[in-house]
């Protein structure tokens, strides 16, 4: 009997550390996690106390502890991530019957669904990390930079993501890079040279650094007008064109976007393409969310923050600063109180309510609705080769429940480690306000997919393929001569009349609602004030400080912005954000003596993935951040003035 | 395309650079251990920097004059980069070029002379170019190291001029540029580097009359910056302000660039705290950047700052080059 | 002066260190800068006292893993090797400069533009070539993936040339007594071009890509022509593109229209356009009559792209690159019609480009004047 319960919880990344080369020289311990959690706090006082180990809380944690900051840092559950956690179906369970006990604050109307009985559908539980809220990364981002300068990249493990899938009039369309590499636009035969000449334009415009004049007075003027518009009558784009821009590569949920925001986030993409490869995205192996969050908490281990899980805050005395907790421990708290809305304290919650709900600004509840599903397919046909992942986007108006907003999906399959081989998850949301619709809406979306899925291995393959499906590869060499089939999957055929003849096997289904006070277009997190984000409504004099819930965002933008929102509130700025210098581990376990030109690269280093001296070999699917004894120093440009759209290329060469 | 009004014009803070200069040796992390083999010839433009800005006191000239010497390897013949690093043409123009600059008559050398000449003319291959030492790496840089090397030693022949006059027109691409060996493509340095050495071997005549070349010089300059690139599509540098403006000024073309708006250029990659100029604005300067950033604004306009004027041939100050005996073909 | 250092400090962002942060890193750099200079001067001892050998040999590897730009180590790693070779088995001999090879690719993918690391390179393969142990199919997919991860290293399209041309080297050496020269050699070339092509399509800027492309059309031409018998996988590429220079420029004049529309702001493609048009070895395959009729085709493609490149312009300016070749193409042909090349509309054309070009305003001003001729 091991002198404490361990709960049951899959292993993090950190535990494994398979593949890498690297090993970090301390992989820091977590209370609960590897060793077993003391009856008491045996602290005296801390500076800071953080309620919940979610990801901008264990950021937080991270950022404060290295500027020697005292954290303690809990977490009223039994495991870390808070509502960024990585569950298994078990947890998930239960966590589906405490939403409906109304235990987690911001969560309702869990289902968990999981058919036929033990001898129709085995699984183990552990084998599954399913995501409360998936997220992927994009190469450029201001998350990735910060898990590379932290080094807590080490902790953690990438894979490439190169498949956005939209879905329109009943189909399927190619994967969106058809457009968005000179390389496609240069090729694609069935462009005229005009639409070609305007879709450059538009790639040009958009990566233009933003502080140019004309750009500038082009949004300015724009700024009110929606998207579709602008593209229309700028650029003079089609409709096949402007759907893949909107909402596959810009990932906008609605028609009514407004240009300058799509035109961000259409950039975003852009310019995360070919930064370590011919991917924009990033997906972390084994779970998302709550690997980057337990990331964070080894990180602040490392630096000195105090963790204990199943732990409340009871009661705060705000003139003695003494803060009680369930353990019966009592601690003065010098500085803040950081409390994430699923931990809130009963003595607190009228507090909260008051804030929230005040008369003169009262915040707006968002509603995210996610259906997430495990299905017994890999779904490899949406995937690139050697990849394990894919996005599908359904834009507005492209299913039959007349979806007024986009519903996004992420996949994937056995080989990101959240679930066996041979099956795969489908992470579905949307962030439509009437629950019912929105329902509808993820169901709807989940039969195009399924039916999509069936229709093709049902079929026969040589009645569904024509001749140009089988083509000479014409990259390939010249006295290569063999056809090589282009499309070995037809994703592009309508479903109208599809009548599946067998049912997609699921092991189980998990629907749930949940609320947070972000706005989906994070334009209170970006343009945050005292009267649209929580965090800054909190009145300076009080020690408490209360954060939001994740938002529907699917990529991480917007969580490095809310996090130093809340450490500037803590500390007065936020200009020594994580200003550490962690060479000095890098060189440990390292002979290798890196030099500045090439630190600043080190994030390029993930070009490793496509590169392997001895063999030669083409992409291996996992990428490994900054791995130093294959270090590739490719100067990386990150002036916005001259970045080169489609790699970066910089030449350095002199004599 | 308009070029908007250049609201930030940078002060030159000469002062600031001659600190950096002079304080390159005192630096003693890391990387500078690194750089030992580049010790020769960042003397060297560290001297070219201060003798440019008319301060070449600001460093003792009877150590810096020892140094070289303590560089020369007996060995092979030549210079190294720093005492005991091996003979290389690229350390030997440096040493060369440095102690030219305080002695002509280059006595110091004494008997090392000879030798020297003899290293330099046996690295010539039987095509006309030039290996770096004797390991066999050729380079049209080669060339030009050692035609303009024997010209300061005043040792230039038919025999050596010719073939390696022939080589360098092989390198000429259908672009107009030049680039390191034939077939290569063209490169502003290399350009430089084949140009400097058709002018030290009196040959610009067979590029009278070459647009192309003189167009493929000024189109190296772009916008917003103003600044030059290497190589078209890619980004400026303020090292090209002096390999491209040097190559235009032989051709006697400098005013086929926008020659104020590359002074922006170059004045915005100063450190304005530390001193020392950089190859991007905001970039980690160095004293090679430095070197040539402020060659660059003495051919731009050597009055406006009080420096002295440098020989684009020779990136040397002309007051020094002009007593160099002219060889004639 | 013309000295070059991979390292240098080039697009590394400036970072104002406090005096503090400074005596820190000192503080912290402090075992590495003794190790290093242990090293160094040990590496220098030994070599006085002409040690060559095996240990020496370990200790230039530590000392060239932190610092590959140390010549005189590369230097003093060869000198070692040199002498190993009179001793040891040739196979240990090879084996030992084919782990060489394998420390240099570590290398130059960390420092792609160190000249002392190719440098290096070259001289292995070229002991292998001596040993008849040369695998310099294996250096072509070196070189590949090399230029996958910067399509425009300047050392690595010079390597490139480099292997090809051992390639065919070695291929002719080995080749059968029935085996044709040319078409071994047509062979290689095609591929070549072939290459020059699927880079130009990932991004028509690699000007590096065209500029090997314009070295390769006459080569492989000349291949071409002196084949007798077309291979079945070259024949596709014969017939569409090297059947005759004129077909060849038809082919590329091709390419070039899609790249202007896709980027008329790209420099590369307008220079590969002007060596197109004035080639010799396209031009004397033409009558004047359609070297002519290429010309006026070539400028109402590109007077056509200028009007749309106007309708996008707030003040309705010409393009700056279209106006420049209408020039070009118009000179070219006023001279092939024997007329005055500054004509009016030549000259009304560099007064509007001295207003869309300011930078090159005096190069217009030149022409204007008479000074230089315009191409």
């Amino acid at each position: 009997m091991p002198p404490f319960s361990r709960v049951e919880r899959r292993e993090s990344m950190a535990e494994r550390r398979p593949s890498m080369s690297y090993t970090p020289p301390v992989i820091p311990h977590l209370e609960g996690l590897e060793k077993p959690q003391q009856n008491h706090i045996e602290l005296d006082q801390a500076d800071v106390l953080i309620l919940g180990t979610g990801l901008i809380e264990s950021i937080l944690a991270a950022a404060l502890s290295w500027q020697g900051v005292q954290v303690l840092h809990l977490d009223n559950k039994s495991y870390y991530g808070d509502s960024a956690s990585t569950l298994t179906i078990d947890q998930l369970k239960k966590w589906c019957i405490e939403v409906n006990q109304g235990k987690l604050p911001n969560f309702q109307d869990a289902q968990i669904y999981i058919p036929g009985g033990k001898s129709t559908n085995k699984f183990k539980s552990k084998d599954y990390g399913i995501d409360l809220t998936p997220k992927i990364m994009f190469c450029k981002s201001d998350l990735l930079s910060l898990l590379i300068k932290s080094r807590v990249y080490k902790y953690l493990e990438f894979q490439s993501l190169s498949n956005f899938h939209v879905f329109e009039n009943d189909d399927f369309n190619k994967k969106i890079s058809n457009s968005t590499s000179k390389e496609d636009i240069f090729s694609n035969n069935s462009l005229s040279l005009l639409t070609k000449r305007n879709l450059m334009k538009f790639l040009k415009f958009i990566l233009t650094d933003n502080k140019n004049p004309e750009k500038k007075q082009l949004l300015f003027e724009n700024s009110k007008q929606t998207i579709i518009d602008f593209l229309k009558g700028q650029f003079n784009l089609e409709d096949p064109q402007i759907n893949e821009l909107v909402y596959s590569i810009g990932l906008c949920i609605k028609p009514t976007t407004k240009t300058p925001e799509a035109i961000a986030k259409i950039k975003r993409f852009l310019v995360s393409f070919d930064v370590y490869g011919n991917f924009p995205v990033m997906i972390s192996k084994y779970g998302g969310p709550g690997e980057i969050s337990q990331g964070f908490c080894r990180s602040a281990a490392v630096a000195g923050t105090i963790y204990k899980l199943n732990t409340n805050l009871v009661d705060y005395d705000p003139h003695t600063k003494i803060a009680q907790f369930s353990d019966g421990s009592n601690i003065k708290i010098n500085e803040k109180i950081i409390i994430s809305p699923t931990q809130l304290p009963k003595f607190l919650q009228s507090t909260y309510n008051e804030l929230v709900n005040d008369e003169i600004s009262p915040l707006p509840t968002y509603n995210i609705t996610r259906l997430i599903t495990v299905v017994r397919r890999d779904c490899k046909e949406w995937m690139s080769d050697q990849e394990s992942s894919a996005i599908v986007v359904f834009p507005p108006l492209s299913l039959p429940t007349q979806n007024n907003q986009s519903v996004q999906v992420i996949i994937q399959n056995g080989g990101t480690g959240i679930c066996p081989s041979g099956q795969s998850i489908w992470f579905s949301h949307t962030s439509e306000p009437d629950l019912n619709r929105a329902k509808l809406d993820l169901e709807s979306a989940f039969e195009k997919m399924e039916a999509s899925l069936l229709r093709e291995t049902e079929s026969n393959l040589e009645k569904n393929l024509n001749d140009e499906d089988f083509k000479i590869n014409s990259s390939a060499n010249i006295y290569s001569t063999t056809p090589i089939m282009v499309n070995s999957f037809k994703l592009g055929e309508h479903l109208q009349n599809f009548v599946p003849k067998e049912k997609l096997e699921i092991v189980c289904k998990v629907g749930f609602v949940q609320k947070t006070l972000i706005n989906p277009d994070l334009t209170n997190v970006f343009q945050a004030s005292e009267s649209n984000n929580v965090i800054l409504k909190s009145p300076a004099s009080s020690d408490i400080i209360f954060t939001n819930m994740l938002s529907s965002e699917l990529s991480y933008d917007g969580i490095i912005t809310e996090t130093k929102l809340i450490y500037s509130k803590i500390t007065g700025s936020d200009e020594d954000f994580f200003d550490v210098d962690f060479e000095d581990e890098d060189d440990e376990g390292n002979d290798d003596y890196t030099r500045s030109s090439t630190t600043t690269t080190a994030a390029n280093t993930i070009a490793n993935a496509h590169i392997d001296d001895a063999n030669l070999v083409h992409t291996k699917s996992t990428t490994s951040i900054g791995d130093n004894s294959n270090d590739i120093a490719i100067d990386d440009d990150d002036d916005d003035d001259n970045h080169e759209p489609f790699g970066t290329d910089v030449d350095n060469m002199e004599l | 395309m308009e070029v908007t009004s250049d609201t930030d014009v940078f002060p030159f803070v000469r002062e600031k650079h001659i600190n950096f200069i002079i304080e390159q040796d005192s630096h003693r992390s890391f990387e500078y251990w690194l750089t030992e083999h580049l010790r020769l010839n960042g003397l060297y433009w560290g001297i070219t920097a201060l003798v440019t800005m008319d301060t070449l006191d600001s460093l003792p000239k009877e150590e810096v004059m020892d140094f070289v010497i303590k560089c020369w390897d007996s060995k092979s013949g030549g210079f190294g980069a720093f005492p005991k690093h091996d003979g290389h043409l690229l350390s030997t123009l440096s040493a060369l070029q440095i102690l030219r600059i305080y002695d002509d008559e280059l006595n110091i050398l004494g008997n090392r002379r000879a030798q020297l000449i003899s290293f330099i003319k046996n690295l010539q291959l039987k095509d006309g170019s030039f290996q770096g030492d004797r390991f066999g790496e050729v380079d049209t840089r080669f060339v030009y190291v050692s035609l303009s090397a024997l010209s300061i030693l005043g040792e230039l022949t038919p025999e050596i001029v010719n073939p390696a006059v022939e080589f360098i027109m092989k390198c000429q691409n259908f672009d107009g540029g030049f680039g390191m060996v034939p077939g290569a493509e063209s490169h502003a340095a290399q350009v430089f580097t084949c140009l400097g050495a058709l002018a030290v071997a009196d040959s610009l005549h067979l590029l009278e009359n070459d647009t192309k070349l003189s167009n493929w010089l000024s189109e190296r300059q772009v916008l917003p910056t103003g600044g030059l690139n290497g190589r078209p599509e890619k980004l400026p540098d303020v090292c090209y302000s002096w390999w491209v403006l040097s190559s235009l000024s032989i051709l006697k073309k400098t005013h086929w660039v926008d020659l104020s708006k590359l002074e922006n250029f170059v004045l915005s990659c100063q450190d304005l705290i530390n001193g020392g100029i950089s190859d991007r604005p905001d970039n980690q300067t160095d004293i090679y950047h430095t070197c040539f950033g402020i060659t660059g604004l003495s051919l731009i306009n050597h009055e406006k700052y009080n420096f002295k004027p440098v020989d684009p041939i020779y990136c040397m100050p002309s007051e020094v080059t002009k007593h160099f005996k002219k060889w004639k073909n | 002066m013309t000295n070059n250092d991979s390292k240098r400090e080039h697009g590394v962002k400036r970072v104002n260190l406090s005096k503090e942060a400074k005596r820190l890193k000192l503080e912290r750099d402090a075992a590495k800068t003794e190790n290093y200079k242990a090293l160094t001067s040990q590496l220098f001892t030994s070599r006085d006292d002409h040690q060559l050998g095996l240990s020496e040999f370990n200790e230039t590897t530590k000392i060239l893993l932190i610092n590959p730009e140390f010549y005189t180590m590369w230097n003093y790693r060869r000198e070692v090797l040199i002498e190993l070779r009179k001793s040891i088995e040739v196979e240990q001999y090879i084996d030992m400069i084919n782990r060489d090879l394998k420390l240099l690719m570590d290398l130059l993918k960390r420092y792609p533009k160190c000249y002392w690391i190719w440098n290096h390179r070259r001289w292995c393969l070229f002991e292998l070539v001596e040993l008849n142990k040369v695998n310099w199919e294996y250096e072509f997919g070196v070189v590949s993936k090399l230029l996958e991860l910067d399509a425009r290293n300047y050392h690595g399209w010079q390597y490139r040339r480099f292997v090809v041309q051992n390639i065919e080297q070695d291929s002719l050496k080995k080749k059968k007594e029935s085996q044709s020269e040319t078409l071994i050699l047509l062979n290689i070339n095609a591929n070549e071009f072939n290459y020059t092509t699927t880079k130009i399509k990932k991004n028509i800027s690699n000007f590096s890509a065209w500029h090997n492309r314009s070295k390769l059309i006459p080569k492989v031409f000349k291949y071409f022509s002196e084949v007798s018998d077309i291979p079945e996988p070259l024949q596709e590429l014969y017939k569409t593109v090297f059947q005759s220079p004129h077909l060849i420029l038809v082919h590329d004049l091709e390419l070039i229209k899609t790249g202007m529309y896709m980027d008329s702001d790209d420099t590369s493609v307008w220079l590969y356009l002007y060596w197109l048009l004035t080639e010799e070895f396209f031009i004397k395959d033409l009558t004047k009559e359609v070297y002519l009729s290429i010309l006026k085709e070539q400028l109402s493609i590109i007077e056509e792209l200028n009007e749309l490149e106007k309708d996008d312009h707030k003040d309705h300016w010409d393009h700056c690159w279209c106006l420049k070749s209408i020039v070009f193409v118009k000179v070219l042909i006023y001279k092939q019609s024997n007329e005055d090349a500054l004509s009016d509309d030549i000259k009304a054309h560099l007064k509007d480009l001295i207003k869309i070009d300011p930078l090159r305003k005096a190069k217009y001003l030149d022409q204007l004047e008479g000074k230089v001729s315009i191409i």
